[in-house]
């Protein structure tokens, strides 16, 4: 303040102007994120030539939220519930939006978060089934005396689900066993040595055709429906704004009363199994509030480059502590979830620092059990 | 500011890795001012515009001033204008039924607001002054807001709003007078704004 005769602001009307919305001037820390993150990524991290930021954004949208939405974190802004005026108006642009190199795992969900909020929900039709094919890749374990074999497993799993009584499993196909490998040249010599057959065939067992030791239908569950145990009501019914969706997250982890992990740990889980279990039913908007949600997490990053599991490429944000690192993944074409990862951070029991176990998995609506498509 | 930073100028002349100390230190009062105008859900677009503005234009930027602030100011008082008919309507409603659309579902109260006679006249208070800003000059209301709710001086609001000084202080005065004719007589005896 200089003191060129100032009024200041004891004078009553304007005392009383200074109280008026006081209480909206503190912006909650998420806001200040959101802010930052656009306005440094567009300023800071990107490391283009400068007058590229002002071609870009008259080109893109002449307005900040290209850049916000680009930049990531603060594609929220305009889209919230009860925003006033969505600046990015054109949902066609945002579609257009991919996800960088460089781009952090923010970033990467709030776009992704962008490209599928506004997506039609896939059409479950009267009578029909979810069918989930899950393909897993895990360290199995073989002891022989005091030696034990590691070895790289896959196993697919082909569900049946029905919609209508709680996402219940009517028909289960496993097949097991295939594409083994060691984990570490030690493994292989091992294998050698033991005459352990790499190259055994899979086996595949069907609930339809129930042998013994196979797998059965389980039981219907007799939880009622929670994150965990979603149905479609229930997903219906959850709030889609990131933050009220964090607090849920954090609620449901805290029950499960996990001591070894931390909350935000077993939260960034939960979506990663919800979006396993059910993605095709979960609503566009809740997805993206899911997306929203886990970016608010301390500590999620993105993975660099692409995952690459039989062919299927994925983008990668995770969530690493005590040792390993959970990630999820997503298409980087639909941005859909794809699969699950979990990575061991340091070498310990034997295994080698690297993947622990990775599961992709893909649905379809079909007219009855058995059938894929 | 401690003295080994860098001062406003020196930020902005300075490599673009050294922009966030700026976005540090001018996001919140800019967030507060636009929230308190549009809303939050606009103000997160508006403060974030308005540093992506400043990036771009930091070769115009005045280095002998002492802060950015009036500069930035000046930007986001531009972007406003885009705004201008959803902050009218906000404050009209506000005036017009005595709940503010910003607050959305939820109102906070405080102890203050407990006192059924204060809460009444604050709220009597809260919907004059919003009356009377949506009936206001944009330039006048300009003017006030960024004085009371953000403290630029006479020379800061002349230069973040590239006015005269007289016709600043011609501005405030008049505003000022519009607050005071619309208030009721009594007002000075009772706050206002959040406590209801």
């Amino acid at each position: 303040m200089n003191n060129d005769t100032e009024p200041g602001t004891h004078a009553p009307e304007l005392r009383l102007l200074a109280d008026l919305r006081r209480r909206h001037a503190v912006p909650h820390s998420d806001a200040v994120d959101r802010m930052r993150h656009a306005v440094l990524h567009t300023t800071t991290y990107r490391r283009t030539r400068r007058n590229h930021a002002l071609r870009r954004r008259l080109v893109v949208i002449g307005a900040v939220a290209a850049a916000v939405a680009l930049a990531g974190g603060l594609g929220v802004v305009s889209h919230r519930a009860g925003g006033q005026t969505p600046v990015v108006a054109d949902g066609r642009r945002t579609e257009t939006l991919t996800i960088g190199d460089r781009d952090n795992a923010q970033l990467v969900l709030t776009v992704a978060a962008r490209r599928t909020q506004t997506e039609p929900a896939g059409v479950l039709r009267q009578g029909q089934y979810i069918y989930r094919k899950t393909t897993e890749l895990a360290v199995a374990t073989y002891s022989f005396g005091d030696k034990n074999l590691n070895v790289y497993e896959e196993q697919r799993h082909e569900m049946w689900l029905d919609p209508r009584h709680g996402l219940q499993a009517v028909r289960i196909v496993q097949t097991t066993g295939l594409n083994r490998r060691p984990v570490t040249p030690g493994d292989a010599a091992l294998a050698t040595r033991l005459g352990f057959d790499l190259n055994a065939p899979p086996s595949t067992s069907d609930s339809d055709k129930p042998v013994k030791g196979g797998p059965g239908i389980p039981a219907p569950s007799a939880q009622p429906p929670s994150l965990r145990y979603p149905t479609p009501e229930y997903l219906a019914g959850l709030p889609t704004d990131p933050a009220q969706l964090l607090v849920l997250l954090r609620q449901a982890a805290k029950a499960e009363g996990n001591t070894k992990w931390s909350t935000d740990k077993i939260a960034f889980g939960i979506v990663g199994d919800l979006f396993g279990q059910c993605d095709p039913i979960i609503p566009a908007a809740l997805r993206a509030g899911l997306y929203r949600a886990i970016a608010l997490i301390p500590g999620i990053q993105r993975i660099e480059g692409q995952t690459d599991f039989g062919g299927r490429r994925g983008v990668a944000v995770g969530f690493a502590e005590g040792g390993q690192r959970q990630d999820i993944l997503l298409d980087p074409a639909t941005l859909h979830p794809i699969g699950n990862r979990l990575v061991r951070v340091t070498a310990a029991e034997g295994i080698p620092a690297g993947v622990q176990s990775w599961s992709t998995f893909s649905f379809a609506f079909v007219d009855q059990p058995g059938k894929t498509n | 500011m401690s003295r080994a930073e860098p001062t406003d100028a020196q930020v902005l002349a300075g490599p673009r890795e050294g922009f966030g100390l700026l976005f540090e230190r001018y996001s919140g009062i800019l967030y507060g001012y636009c929230a308190r105008r549009v809303g939050a859900d606009l103000a997160e677009d508006l403060v974030a515009e308005t540093f992506l503005t400043a990036f771009e234009r930091r070769d115009g930027f005045d280095q002998t001033a002492p802060t950015a602030q009036p500069w930035l100011f000046g930007i986001v008082t531009n972007l406003l204008r885009n705004h201008l008919r959803t902050e009218k309507r906000a404050w009209k409603a506000l005036a017009r039924t005595g709940a503010d659309p910003l607050d959305g579902a939820a109102r906070v109260t405080d102890g203050l607001a407990d006192r059924v006679g204060e809460r009444v006249d604050a709220a009597v208070s809260t919907r004059a002054l919003a009356g009377a800003l949506a009936a206001m000059p944009r330039g006048h209301r300009d003017v006030l807001l960024l004085h009371v709710w953000s403290g630029l001086t006479y020379t800061e609001l002349a230069e973040a709003l590239d006015l005269p000084i007289g016709t600043v202080r011609s501005r405030l005065s008049r505003a000022r007078a519009r607050l005071r004719s619309a208030l009721p007589t009594d007002a000075s005896t009772f706050t206002s704004g959040d406590t209801r």
